[in-house]
């Protein structure tokens, strides 16, 4: 991969954290999931990327918004998820890795759902969606 | 084999090379220049108005004889810029002042004191900070 992606830092952290790995194993995507996840798993896209000006041009600072979404067979098993989710992340700062300096990654909204997972003949599964806000820049 | 860190910063990215104040380089987003001349003021000029005048006649003012000194130690110049950054601008220090835009330098090297400064440090958002200093005329 060519390009610096906090979103794909975050994900990475959660993916090595032992307690999220606990329920979720590897399985966090960006965008899309394959068919063939099992369940739960989780996908993260990006929601919107603001980057600030200056008046001599873009200094490389970002603030990304990214909504990581949960899905598992029961609703208990999505809120425990999305809380471990949330005590790894949840105001988590410096640098998360080796490509991208995380300066600060807070939750900024929770909200529930239940959906119908597309290509496959599953039932409905419940849903968490976490939107956090990533501020990240040149400076570690 | 290793990977290479790519570069984050886009081709146009750049640490901001606009105001230098007191030696400090500030990364700049915001710049006003205000311009206003102390001479012109209310306090400036005496009314003179005198029963010679006629009705509905602009009431006579003049200047004053002598120059009234500006207690505050304005200029009537003054630069606000905000800038990103946690370097905090202390109120009272004096130096001098340069701004560039665009290859065009608008104010060189001149005296400068800061009238005021403020630093707003927030969740989910940069450090930002604002300054207003008194340039000489």
């Amino acid at each position: 991969m060519r390009f610096r992606s906090p979103e794909k830092a975050v994900a990475d952290t959660l993916s090595s954290d032992p307690d999220v790995q606990e329920l979720l194993g590897g399985r966090v995507y960006p965008v899309l999931a394959p068919a063939t996840a099992a369940l739960p798993f989780a996908t993260w896209r990006r929601e919107q990327v603001q980057r600030e000006m200056t008046l001599s041009g873009p200094m490389g600072l970002v603030t990304v918004v990214m909504a990581l979404e949960i899905y598992a067979e029961t609703y208990e098993q999505a809120r425990e998820l999305s809380d471990r989710v949330r005590r790894k992340l949840d105001g988590s700062q410096n640098e998360m890795a080796s490509w991208t300096s995380v300066r600060n990654v807070s939750l900024i909204n929770e909200s529930d759902g239940f959906v119908t997972l597309a290509g496959g003949d599953l039932p409905p599964v419940y849903s968490v969606t976490m939107t956090f806000q990533i501020l990240w820049g040149p400076e570690g | 084999m290793p990977l290479t860190p790519p570069n984050q910063f886009t081709p146009h990215d750049s640490p901001g090379t606009v105001l230098n104040l007191f030696g400090v380089v500030y990364t700049v987003t915001n710049i006003v220049f205000s311009n206003t001349n102390p001479s012109e003021g209310d306090d400036a000029r005496i009314d003179v108005a005198h029963l010679g005048q006629t009705v509905g006649e602009v009431a006579a003012r003049m200047l004053r004889p002598l120059t009234i000194p500006d207690e505050t130690g304005s200029t009537g110049r003054q630069v606000t810029f905000d800038y990103l950054g946690k370097t905090i601008v202390l109120d009272g220090a004096t130096g001098t002042i340069t701004i560039t835009v665009g290859g065009d330098t608008l104010v060189n090297g001149k005296p400068a004191t800061v009238q005021s400064s403020t630093l707003t440090l927030a969740t989910n958002d940069a450090i930002r900070g604002q300054a207003t200093i008194t340039v000489a005329r």
